[in-house]
């Protein structure tokens, strides 16, 4: 009994001591806790969390551009006043638009521009001249502006004026352009005329002088000179 | 030591990714691990690989690890088992201790390269001349520290035999060390 009970004794204090024996180096146990835990990290979270984090920045995006995208368009629809707080959203549709559309549109297109601004100077020039508060001269100004401009509608009208300016003169250039291409289309088939003319002429002369030359052999008379006219 | 239960919610969210639950996972599984390897193969530097081995096999099929099925301890046990079990069929033949010292190279006993004390020595050169059978149940209980349980899931015996299996063990290594 008593030599069992020492002996059990004797197991258990030897796979203790077995155990302690077996146990691996604190230094690798770190190193090999740092590299699982490193392989964790890029492995798992880079595939999820990124596919995540990117798609809740791309809805943003999206929602972003469709709501500008979406107010630009109703009030370029719409041909908001200047007053308007869409007036800037207006102003994007149009010059998006301008890029956009072919060179051959780009004079109407211009024109139709310069009639808005007009319409736009004739719409804020009572309202202006009338009252003019802060909010309405706030949203016809500019930020660089704004400042010198709170007191007076002047320069916006100045502005609107200007602008109407500019567009009427781009119309006035691309109208110009048109007409200078055109002319020169004509001149280009002009030239075209009158080089087949000469060369018309050529064969002609050449067939005369031939023929003289052929009559002359026989003994005759020239019958026409082989001068060329162009 | 950590419950089954424990480790099963550690595996959940070691699955959804927490670092934290993977150092829990590591320094609980990394000790017994590593003793059990080096038992098996007697060389540190094939035990430390076959333990990286396990963490990096078991961080790859994680998402296959379902609680219905098992618990988390078991599971990870499998997959190291599994890996020596591949290790081994892998090693090219070795040659003979005699055919080695016969060509002048010095035969130091694995055993003696890995324990430092005559005695343990002598307990696991003792362990090595059992059935392969025995050698892995006492690997398992009595070095890695699975439990009862644990190992009947492992082996597909029931506990009560294990509980059999494992006190003729220990009766029979007590009379080869008398």
């Amino acid at each position: 009994m008593i030599r069992n009970i020492k002996n059990n004794f004797k197991f258990v204090r030897n796979i203790f001591r077995l155990k302690r024996s077996l146990n691996p180096d604190p230094i690798f146990l770190r190193s090999a806790r740092g590299k699982f835990l490193n392989s964790l990290a890029p492995q798992r979270i880079s595939l999820r969390h990124h596919i995540l984090q990117w798609s809740h920045v791309m809805a943003v995006i999206i929602i972003a551009l469709g709501g500008t995208g979406s107010l630009a368009a109703f009030a370029d629809i719409k041909d908001v006043p200047v007053t308007s707080s869409l007036y800037e959203f207006k102003r994007v549709s149009e010059a998006t638009r301008i890029v956009l559309i072919p060179e051959e549109k780009k004079p109407d297109a211009h024109a139709k521009l310069a009639a808005r601004r007009l319409k736009e100077i004739k719409q804020a020039q009572p309202v202006l001249a009338v009252a003019p508060t802060t909010k309405t001269i706030s949203a016809l100004q500019t930020p660089a502006s704004a400042s010198a401009e709170t007191a007076t509608p002047l320069p916006i009208l100045k502005k609107l004026d200007e602008e109407l300016r500019h567009e009427i003169s781009k119309a006035i250039e691309q109208r110009a352009e048109e007409r200078k291409d055109i002319n020169e289309n004509k001149k280009t088939e002009r030239e075209k005329v009158k080089s087949d003319r000469r060369i018309r002429v050529c064969k002609l002369a050449a067939e005369a002088a031939e023929k003289n030359l052929i009559e002359l052999r026989r003994g005759g008379a020239l019958e026409k000179s082989c001068e060329l006219d162009f | 030591m950590k419950e089954p239960t424990e480790l099963n919610k550690l595996a959940e969210r070691l699955k959804k990714n927490d670092p934290q639950a993977g150092g829990e996972i590591f320094d609980h599984f990394s000790t017994p691990m590593y003793r059990y390897f080096l038992v098996r193969t007697s060389q540190k530097e094939t035990a430390q690989d076959l333990m990286s081995e396990s963490f990096s096999r078991m961080l790859e099929h994680i998402d296959q690890f379902n609680i219905e099925q098992g618990n988390f301890n078991s599971w990870f046990w499998r997959i190291a088992r599994n890996l020596l079990i591949d290790t081994y069929r892998q090693k090219k033949p070795v040659q003979s201790l005699d055919s080695m010292q016969d060509a002048g190279i010095d035969i130091v006993d694995p055993t003696e390269r890995i324990l430092p004390h005559v005695e343990l020595q002598r307990v696991l050169k003792i362990i090595k001349t059992l059935p392969d059978d025995e050698q892995e149940l006492f690997n398992l209980y009595f070095v890695a520290d699975i439990s009862y349980a644990d190992l009947s899931e492992m082996m597909d015996k029931s506990e009560a035999n294990l509980r059999v299996l494992v006190h003729r063990l220990k009766k029979k290594i007590i009379e080869l060390s008398n």
